[in-house]
């Protein structure tokens, strides 16, 4: 039998699906938080590195990896030194496959030059410290296993004294410690990209600069995407920027039904 | 599109948790188990090449060997062998399977809450109180500061109950309750925004990656 709930489920799914086969392009403007994690990263020195942390499970993998992706162009295009590590278990898995898919577009780039990956490490606070002191202390080895040691890259990136920026990817309050441990205790400037969901939370810490930057939900990723085409930076597939004309559609679909919902119960209560 | 099994079995278990939305199934419990196995396996392997083989496994091995090679050295001189307290604290965490030995964790625990209250408090304290009130208490009154300013008054004055919110203190509480309810449907969009989002990257995996319908 079809309920209510089945016929908005339905809606939905069309309302999401229509769009990517007959797309209306809409326009998607530039927030301050997002353009200012944009220029930070963008203003990062030869001599400093840029940390990449893919803090996130599958589960928020649609919104979070458009972000991880989008950065790592923006940094492999400018050959900006970038690191990239994680606090959440199952996040190298993801990280492995956003490397993967943006260092092919950039063949220019160089693993352990311009480049590291540092996989899962457990400990979040601990972690976060002893990288303030020592990267190579905490990630003897890389995700491959190779010697962090023998790469060039940690030559110049010792600790936090040369990193530029931390950008945490994370659908929890993870970017939390990251802020207690890196910013507060070390002065690291960190920027984050979070979920829709925790992004209303993630606003007070830009108010106060604790964060130089927020890329908030797929919208932030979609913003950073349009940044990096404003700027001529190359994208195989903006896969954020693809997705927003559904997120409009169901966003309206929304609307549409909370006004019916409360028609009838308006109506309802007349009775 | 080339043919690829990993990415046909990747759409037909999106189906089966599509499924649930229809009702409860055996295809769904299917995926939802094999979701939950494939996680956890996957935790562990992780956990075993990037934290127990390189943090206890090889130090521990090298340790051996440098003990039974290295002749006229003192023992405190090998950096492996400060590896060894942390170690024993992560094994007495398991002395909770035993009735008759459970004490022992609570030095482990003991260490950990120690260690975590002398770090961390300070620095939260700093994160959560200091730098949010410097954020609030601001000299430049433009119109969105002084609204800033109202919201949080008005807010922390909702929550204190020592008065019958009656009257004025009524009037200034139910200003922060509007306050709240912002903060409440900012909060919802952003949800719908996330879980939404959800939908599409499913939408986009199965036209893009397994029907190659759209770039």
């Amino acid at each position: 039998m079809t309920t209510e709930r089945q016929i908005i489920f339905l809606l939905l799914a069309i309302g999401v699906t229509i769009p990517f086969l007959v797309p209306m392009r809409l326009k998607i403007n530039v927030t301050p938080p997002v353009y200012s994690l944009y220029r930070v990263i963008d203003r990062t020195r030869p001599d400093q590195a840029v940390i990449l942390s893919f803090d996130f499970a599958p589960s928020t993998a649609p919104e979070l990896m458009p972000m991880g992706a989008a950065i790592l162009r923006h940094c492999l295009a400018r050959r900006i030194k970038v690191i990239i590590t994680s606090l959440a278990i199952q996040g190298p898995g993801l990280a492995e496959i956003a490397l993967d898919e943006v260092s092919s577009e950039y063949p220019q780039a160089e693993y352990g030059k311009d480049y590291a990956f540092l996989g899962y490490v457990p400990g979040y606070s601990a972690v976060v410290l002893k990288m303030g002191d020592a990267i190579t202390k905490v990630y003897e080895k890389d995700y491959y296993g190779q010697k962090t040691d023998a790469l060039a890259i940690f030559k110049t990136i010792k600790n936090f004294d040369n990193i530029n920026t931390v950008v945490v990817l994370t659908g929890s309050a993870l970017y939390q410690t990251w802020i207690i441990y890196g910013y507060i205790r070390y002065g690291v400037k960190v920027g984050a990209g979070v979920t829709a969901v925790e992004a209303a939370a993630t606003y007070p810490y830009l108010q106060t600069g604790q964060l130089v930057g927020l890329l908030g939900g797929l919208k932030g990723a979609a913003e950073y995407e349009t940044i990096l085409e404003e700027k001529g930076i190359y994208q195989e597939r903006k896969r954020a920027t693809i997705g927003m004309d559904s997120q409009s559609i169901a966003h309206l679909l929304m609307i549409v039904l909370i006004i019916i919902g409360n028609i009838i119960y308006w109506r309802m209560r007349r009775r | 599109m080339p043919f690829d099994i990993w990415v046909w079995i990747a759409a037909i278990l999106t189906f089966c948790i599509f499924s649930f939305l229809y009702k409860d199934n055996p295809l769904f419990k299917l995926a939802e188990h094999l979701f939950v196995g494939t996680s956890v396996g996957y935790s562990i392997a992780i956990t075993w090449h990037q934290a127990v083989l390189p943090k206890i496994i090889t130090p521990m091995k090298r340790l051996i060997t440098t003990i039974r090679t290295a002749s006229g050295t003192s023992i405190f001189s090998i950096p492996e062998l400060y590896y060894i307290f942390p170690i024993v604290l992560g094994i007495l965490m398991f002395t909770r399977f035993s009735r008759r030995h459970a004490w022992l964790s609570r030095w482990p625990i003991a260490f950990v809450i120690g260690f975590g209250s002398g770090v961390g408090v300070p620095l939260s304290l700093q994160n959560y109180v200091f730098k949010q009130m410097e954020g609030t208490v601001t000299i430049d009154l433009t119109i969105s500061n002084i609204i800033l300013i109202i919201g949080v008054f008005t807010t922390l004055f909702y929550f204190f109950f020592s008065i019958a919110h009656r009257g004025k203190v009524g009037g200034v509480a139910r200003i922060g309750v509007y306050f709240i309810m912002v903060a409440f449907g900012a909060g919802f969009g952003y949800t719908v925004m996330a879980r939404v989002s959800l939908l599409i990257g499913r939408i986009q995996f199965l036209l893009h990656d397994w029907l190659g319908l759209i770039p």
